[in-house]
């Protein structure tokens, strides 16, 4: 089994494009977060075109890594 | 006879909603050259093709179309360049197409080497809301198709290509994302 909405322990985010996985995948390595990208499916939004799937020992469904530290105060 | 051709950007950017995702049935195999509309105003030109093969049915195959608006890799054929050679090094990518009804109705790329399996419903990502939901069409077989062996490197290792079935049912019932299939 790859997925199961009501048990879903990946983490995901949206990309403007493919290439922005990788910058993704470096920066998260770079933060020495243990995640790996399993899967790039396309979305029907014309803007963030791709949802790149992480999973791994801080895979973290519910995380949010993008918000600045304004928004978290 | 129809051929299923799977179109893709030889680039990871500078790709328009939604020219990422179209599937054609052709009467003949695509050609080098060749320029098609990926689904808006501009014409791509198709600078690489990929066969792959049914193990079980040497006649079954499918066709991916490497296609760029890029007018440099247009001369070029150096599979080096492109950006899904450099991004799937030390991967083990598979493309999956899932269809119903004869239209594709999701696509994946993974990057781990799992097969989708048969009785599970399809994900639905809500961009938006950031939710996943379900759906209604759910899998019911999988073909596998992989590299001819001429293909000096291959984007992906295999093209597994699924027939779905509708199920609004069990996607609305929100008990989970499998199904019976008969």
């Amino acid at each position: 089994m790859t997925w199961n909405p009501l048990n879903e322990k990946r983490e995901w985010h949206c990309a403007a494009d493919e290439e922005s996985y990788l910058d993704m995948e470096a920066r998260f390595k770079k933060e020495g977060l243990k995640l790996n990208l399993v899967e790039t499916p396309p979305t029907d939004d014309p803007v963030l075109k791709v949802v790149c799937v992480f999973d791994g020992e801080d895979a973290n469904p519910n995380a949010d890594r993008f918000k600045s530290y304004q928004d978290l105060d | 006879m129809s051929y299923l051709v799977f179109f893709e950007n030889i680039a990871g950017k500078g790709y328009l909603h939604p020219e990422q995702d179209k599937v054609e049935y052709l009467s003949h195999p695509p050609e080098l050259g060749d320029r098609i509309s990926l689904g808006t105003y501009r014409l791509w030109t198709i600078v690489g093709i990929d066969r792959y093969e049914n193990p079980e049915n040497s006649e079954d195959s499918l066709y991916l179309a490497h296609c760029t608006v890029d007018p440099q890799q247009i001369e070029s054929v150096d599979r080096s360049t492109w950006f899904k050679v450099r991004a799937y090094q030390n991967r083990d990518p598979n493309l999956q197409l899932f269809f119903g009804e004869g239209i594709l109705r999701y696509l994946n790329k993974n990057l781990i080497g799992k097969k989708p399996e048969t009785g599970y419903l399809l994900p639905q990502y809500n961009v938006k809301e950031h939710t996943v939901t379900s759906k209604p069409w759910g899998i019911d077989s999988v073909t596998s198709y992989f590299p001819s062996p001429d293909i000096a490197r291959p984007c992906y290792n295999a093209v597994h290509v699924c027939q779905c079935v509708y199920v609004p049912e069990v996607a609305t019932s929100q008990k989970g994302d499998r199904f019976i299939s008969a």
